[in-house]
């Protein structure tokens, strides 16, 4: 909230909407900055995509606003929103060649011939795809496809770009690529994006800021770093970088540390100005990489367990360690070299600053 | 067959033992047709230039007399009239078929099972017992008159049955289950997000509609014309219930040659120059739409 309100292109206020009396969304409040890269994250079901069409007016709220530029874009149907979309199936129209998909939208405007055909070729070229011009979508690739919707969706140059898992079909190597392509493109543009996933990496690397969903609820907004960083609850925590979670009660408090103890141990976390007292029952979170691990216990603060295996993937090493209480703790390490065999008991701490308090507010 | 001697075996193939011979599984489709569908065909042709005789039979001698009986005004005229009907039969069933159809496509998968239903229901009963239903519905004391005069719409009993737009009643309800669900499994398979898409690029509902839409389920509009138009060219016994014996079509000619007229080869001419003209009004259909390169097609 650096600088609040100043060029904000889209708001969302207060956006609710129920299926069959299934509540989808509970009030889904949201401002989008001009030319921020803005991310809804979250699994299935959280009603991202809901949101989305609602912005583009492809469905209707049962309550709330929309409010594009300041205009309220309540009753007003997709064709006078000046947002575009694209959709996670692509919808390419297959009696089309490329050409007439993307000069579609031109098209139908009455544009003078000579102005779609510079305008269509420029947009082809925007995207690498010139020389497929006369090829129809049965004829492309899943990635050439791709990149014809998101040159079709900028042609009318909306003032808002909604992106609907666009990536979800492509295969890892190509999802990687797409990332890099099209966050550079938002920047050269300087269009607004508002991208949806479920897939936090992407969120991470693409973003400006991230909404995380939850539910139908915003369970929590910010950059990436912030959210990364200083997650507001366990949810947010697990789903961004996958923290570990773990319980226990304050025993002393001092600066800006808090002390907790379980029947795993103790732990140490930092307290971020939270209003705490002795004996209030806390939930931490830490992430894998900050994890230490030892066969002698450190003075006062570790919790044991007992490592369980580990597996090797992206480059990681994933510890999965079980503690006491039956909790379990992944630690991750670069590369492949570990020291302690499966079954052996080991000692777990952390140092203060990276254990963040998390579920404050839910609690009475 | 035997070219295949210099091709190197694939592994396994020499296991099944000397030559491929699954061509011989096609053998048994290529007697079918030629029996049964080829045979006949060219069969009938060739009575077509054959010379008549007196009684049933015929003789064999190459002539054109058959086709030049043809030029005569009551045959054209005959011909007019099968056009004109079935060509008013198909656009009314288009009319009426493709927002039935589209609108069936668009319902709740509950309701879509119950239309199917309405739709199937007259096909449990033989097609001649329902047109005798239209009889009692049309007919100058039938259902329709009395319910109308009951009404005060009109002040003497019209005169529909035994007249063309009877005949055209009945020929539009025989064929238009053919094209609602031509449509319908069209529509069926429509992708709605292309609409939304289209609306999202600044189509209206209406522009959207033209220009994906129909355009998308021209091929099941293409079939219900070809499914209602071909055989509204032959149907005759519709023409002949309803229509008393005012109206003629070609299909009630060629019979009436084949039995009461005792005219095999001017009947054989007659069904040759139906067919070749049916087949002249679908390409010519398929060249004014440019349906031609659509997939689903049925020709």
């Amino acid at each position: 909230m650096e600088k609040e309100d100043a060029g904000v292109i889209l708001e969302l206020r207060d956006i609710t909407k129920s299926y069959d009396n299934v509540s989808v969304l509970k009030g889904i409040t949201l401002s989008v900055r001009e030319g921020d890269f803005v991310t809804l994250l979250g699994s299935s079901g959280c009603g991202k995509t809901t949101i989305l069409r609602i912005i583009a007016g492809l469905t209707e709220p049962d309550g709330g606003q929309v409010l594009l530029e300041g205009r309220d874009m309540c009753g007003s149907p997709p064709e006078k929103r000046n947002v575009n979309t694209v959709f996670q199936s692509y919808a390419l129209f297959p009696h089309m060649t490329v050409f007439q998909n993307v000069a579609y939208a031109l098209k139908i405007r009455g544009v003078d011939k000579r102005e779609i055909e510079r305008r269509v070729m420029d947009s082809l070229a925007m995207v690498q795809m010139e020389g497929s011009a006369k090829k129809t979508p049965a004829m492309l690739s899943g990635g050439q496809r791709q990149r014809i919707a998101i040159a079709r969706s900028l042609i009318n140059r909306p003032k808002v770009l909604l992106l609907d898992e666009p990536l979800g079909a492509l295969d890892l190597q190509l999802r990687r690529q797409m990332q890099y392509e099209l966050k550079k493109l938002q920047k050269n543009l300087g269009t607004t994006f508002i991208y949806v996933t479920h897939d936090q990496e992407e969120a991470i690397n693409m973003s400006d800021r991230i909404v995380l969903l939850r539910d139908g609820r915003i369970e929590q907004q910010g950059t990436p770093n912030e959210i990364y960083d200083r997650p507001r609850t366990s949810y947010a925590a697990q789903f961004v970088g996958s923290a570990n979670v773990l319980h226990g009660d304050a025993v002393r408090i001092e600066d800006g540390r808090v002390l907790l103890r379980s029947m795993n141990g103790t732990m140490l976390a930092r307290t971020d100005a939270l209003p705490l007292r002795e004996g209030d029952a806390l939930t931490l979170a830490v992430r894998g990489e900050n994890i230490g691990i030892g066969r002698e216990p450190k003075e006062g603060t570790c919790v044991r367990g007992v490592v369980e295996g580990n597996t090797f993937a992206g480059g990681m090493l994933r510890i999965p360690v079980r503690l006491e209480d039956g909790t379990e703790v992944v630690i991750t390490r670069q590369g492949i070299h570990f020291d302690f065999a499966a079954g052996e008991t080991v000692y777990l701490d952390w140092p203060p600053e990276a254990a963040v308090l998390v579920d404050r507010e839910a609690k009475p | 067959m035997s070219g295949n001697a210099a091709v190197p075996a694939l592994p396994g193939a020499g296991k099944r033992g000397g030559r491929d011979r699954r061509w011989l599984c096609v053998v048994p489709l290529y007697v079918f047709t030629l029996l049964f569908v080829l045979g006949p065909a060219l069969y009938m042709v060739a009575i077509s230039f054959a010379k008549n005789t007196a009684g049933t039979g015929f003789r064999w001698a190459f002539t054109l007399d058959n086709f030049a009986k043809m030029r005569d005004g009551v045959y054209v005229n005959c011909f007019r009239e099968s056009f004109r009907l079935a060509l008013s039969t198909t656009a009314l069933n288009v009319l009426i078929g493709y927002p039935y159809g589209y609108f069936m496509g668009r319902l709740g998968a509950r309701w879509k099972r119950i239309m199917m239903f309405l739709i199937m229901v007259p096909f449990l009963t033989s097609s001649l017992i329902r047109l005798y239903g239209w009889l009692i519905l049309l007919q100058a004391k039938g259902v329709l008159n009395k319910l109308l005069l009951a009404l005060g719409v009109i002040d003497e009993p019209l005169k529909i049955l035994y007249s063309y737009p009877a005949v055209l009643i009945g020929m539009v309800y025989a064929l238009l289950p053919f094209m609602i669900l031509a449509v319908y499994t069209s529509v069926e398979k429509m992708d709605w997000t292309l609409v939304e898409a289209a609306r999202d690029l600044g189509a209206t509902r209406a522009k959207a509609f033209a220009t994906i839409t129909l355009r998308l389920t021209l091929p099941g509009l293409m079939s219900g014309v070809i499914l209602t138009f071909v055989p509204s060219m032959g149907l005759f016994f519709i023409a002949d219930l309803l229509g008393g014996n005012k109206i003629v079509l070609v299909g009630s000619l060629i019979q009436d040659q084949m039995t009461r007229g005792a005219n095999q080869p001017f009947a054989a001419a007659l069904a040759l120059v139906l067919a070749l003209m049916t087949t002249l009004m679908l390409w010519l259909y398929r060249k004014v739409t440019h349906t031609s390169e659509l997939e689903g097609m049925l020709l």
